[in-house]
């Protein structure tokens, strides 16, 4: 089914947020969180054995630095075009579909996603904030592009899955400050060092 | 009647009137990042222009004993010395193999240079693919924001309705055009500056082959002089034609080539209006965007005057604060504005000169290689 009929409301303001902080976890938990765990990995491996490293373990820390975000562009662009949303918005029951009910094509959801995200992103996030001004809750992106994006289900899977990415990043969160910071913070204190004179001028 | 200031005040009344148009404006801009480049490009400079040698100007005589400074033991210095051996030493690297400061294996890292280089090599070009790749999103994003944003200016200088559908529709309708005029333009004052580029190619190598001679230097410098005010004349020139190609897309609905071409035309119809309005224009907008900026500079003058008289730090943070947020309201608000008042004359112009044809391109398809609207995009 890709056509929706006008039976359907158009989300507000705090289900397009919640789907996008969903959506933004995910990313995160697909880009960042791994580069920070590698990173860490080839930093640890280094401290531990610096005659042995390897140069090349840097390659994955950088993929997923630098790869991994035009990755998550291009799913972003297919999903929403195919699916009429990314992960966090079909979880949380969200469609994004064009002025007749159907989802958006290729160059629409290109365009929705780069200059409609330029577009609402000026005067500091205030064209997502034009969603509260009328009941259409269209943001400065839906007007630009002829978009909406309707409720079409039960946010209770987006809810579910938002809160147990939340669960998982206050995990790692305690495992990095409990079990890998102290490796690093492990090593003997360094001495402090007395000022040199010859660093001290007169003037 | 057409006046420059006649232009420029009605282009204040419709930059006023037309807000939605600043948002556009704002995104040609780029957004939020205020030329952020050239802030760190600054930042960078003062950091090492402040980073004073303190070793080499101080002559060793000059020297404070440390303990005169800082509390410190009377043989701290020496046990110091004793204690701790140098880490770059070669008694310190190689001796144990281990190094005293840190407290970790400090066997000195053999770097195999050969990966070093392979891994260069593999990852220079993902890095540089990946800035390509995002420049050219955000160089996509300006030139469909250019479609939309000339678009609404034509409409509004024509006093026609819009709303945000029909600007977006224009953008993702014209943004092959845009794109091609801007590599087109590109293209030109890459050409124009060649010749600059090619004397002082001849001039290395006329040094390099024969032994230096001031006179042939001299002949060459002339000889470049020439190329080089012909480019900046040429470059300004060409300022002026894209300001009326950029309109003549929307407007005459021509392709890319022949849009060169008329900007061409149009500029050399009146060239003493456009040189007088972008005269103006440098002129008026710079009083205007310090008049914007009065208020915050009366703030943070306040801020410094209180600073001076060390009043409470409450009240100096408080004053700081409403001058940071002036500033940035200030920045929000005047910089679309004033940016909408230089597209709107220059759009104003370039109708009044459009308008001065007895022919208008538009009917004559053979010359100006008029297609239909379906075909837009399509050289």
């Amino acid at each position: 089914m890709d056509k929706y009929n006008t039976a359907y409301k158009t989300a507000g303001f705090f289900r397009r947020y919640f789907a996008t902080m969903l959506d933004f976890s995910i990313n995160m938990s697909i880009s960042f969180v791994p580069f920070l765990f590698t990173t860490f990995s080839v930093v640890e491996a280094y401290i531990k054995s610096p005659s042995s490293f390897n140069v090349i373990s840097l390659i994955l820390p950088i993929v997923f630095l630098f790869i991994m975000p035009i990755g998550i562009f291009f799913y972003s662009w297919y999903f929403t075009h195919k699916f009429g949303g990314t992960i966090g918005k079909i979880l949380f029951g969200l469609r994004i579909v064009d002025e007749g009910g159907s989802y958006i094509d290729k160059s629409t959801a290109f365009w929705r996603m780069t200059a409609g995200r330029a577009v609402s992103s000026s005067f500091f996030g205030l064209g997502y904030f034009w969603a509260f001004r009328k009941k259409e809750d269209l943001t400065w992106h839906d007007r630009f592009l002829g978009t909406k994006v309707l409720t079409v289900g039960n946010p209770i899977w987006g809810i579910v899955a938002l809160v147990l990415l939340k669960i998982l990043f206050v995990v790692l969160s305690v495992y990095f400050i409990t079990g890998i910071l102290p490796q690093f913070l492990n090593t003997p204190p360094v001495r402090a060092m007395p000022v040199l004179g010859y660093t001290q001028s007169v003037f | 009647m057409y006046s420059t200031f006649s232009n420029i005040k009605e282009s204040f009344k419709l930059a006023w009137k037309h807000k939605m148009l600043w948002i556009l404006v704002l995104v040609m801009m780029g957004g939020f990042n205020f030329n952020s480049y050239s802030n760190f490009s600054n930042l960078a400079d003062k950091t090492s222009d402040t980073r004073t040698p303190q070793i080499k100007d101080v002559s060793p005589d000059k020297f404070q004993p440390v303990g005169d400074n800082y509390n410190l033991k009377l043989n701290a210095l020496e046990e110091f010395k004793q204690d701790v051996k140098i880490p770059t030493s070669p008694e310190s690297a190689f001796e144990k193999g281990t190094n005293e400061i840190l407290g970790v294996a400090q066997n000195r890292p053999a770097f195999n240079f050969t990966a070093l280089l392979g891994s260069l090599v593999m990852v220079a070009p993902v890095v540089l693919l990946v800035i390509f790749f995002w420049a050219a999103i955000s160089f996509l994003i300006s030139v469909w924001a250019k479609g939309a944003l000339f678009s609404g200016l034509i409409k509004a200088s024509n006093s026609q309705n819009y709303d945000f559908k029909d600007l977006g529709s224009e953008g993702k309708k014209n943004w092959k055009r845009y794109l091609k005029l801007s590599i087109y333009f590109f293209y030109k004052r890459l050409l124009s500056v060649l010749p600059i580029f090619g004397i002082g190619l001849i001039v290395v190598i006329v040094n390099g082959i024969a032994p230096q001679s001031t006179g042939v230097n001299v002949i060459f410098g002339i000889l470049m002089l020439t190329p080089f005010l012909w480019a900046l004349i040429y470059n300004i020139s060409l300022y002026f034609v894209e300001q009326f190609a950029l309109r003549s897309i929307i407007a005459d609905n021509v392709p890319t080539k022949a849009t060169f071409k008329l900007g061409w035309k149009y500029y050399k119809t009146r060239p003493g209006k456009s040189i007088k309005l972008a005269l103006a224009l440098i002129l008026v907008l710079p009083i205007f965007m310090l008049i914007f900026f009065l208020p915050m500079g009366l703030l943070v003058g306040i801020t410094a005057f209180l600073v001076q008289q060390k009043v409470s730090f409450v009240l100096i943070g408080f004053m700081g604060l409403l001058a940071a947020i002036t500033g940035i309201i200030t920045i929000l608000v005047s910089s679309p504005f004033l940016n909408s008042v230089a597209y709107f004359s220059w759009t104003r112009l370039f109708l009044f000169i459009r308008e001065s044809f007895d022919e208008r391109p538009m009917q004559n398809p053979v010359e100006f290689a008029y297609k239909p609207e379906a075909e837009n995009g399509q050289i």
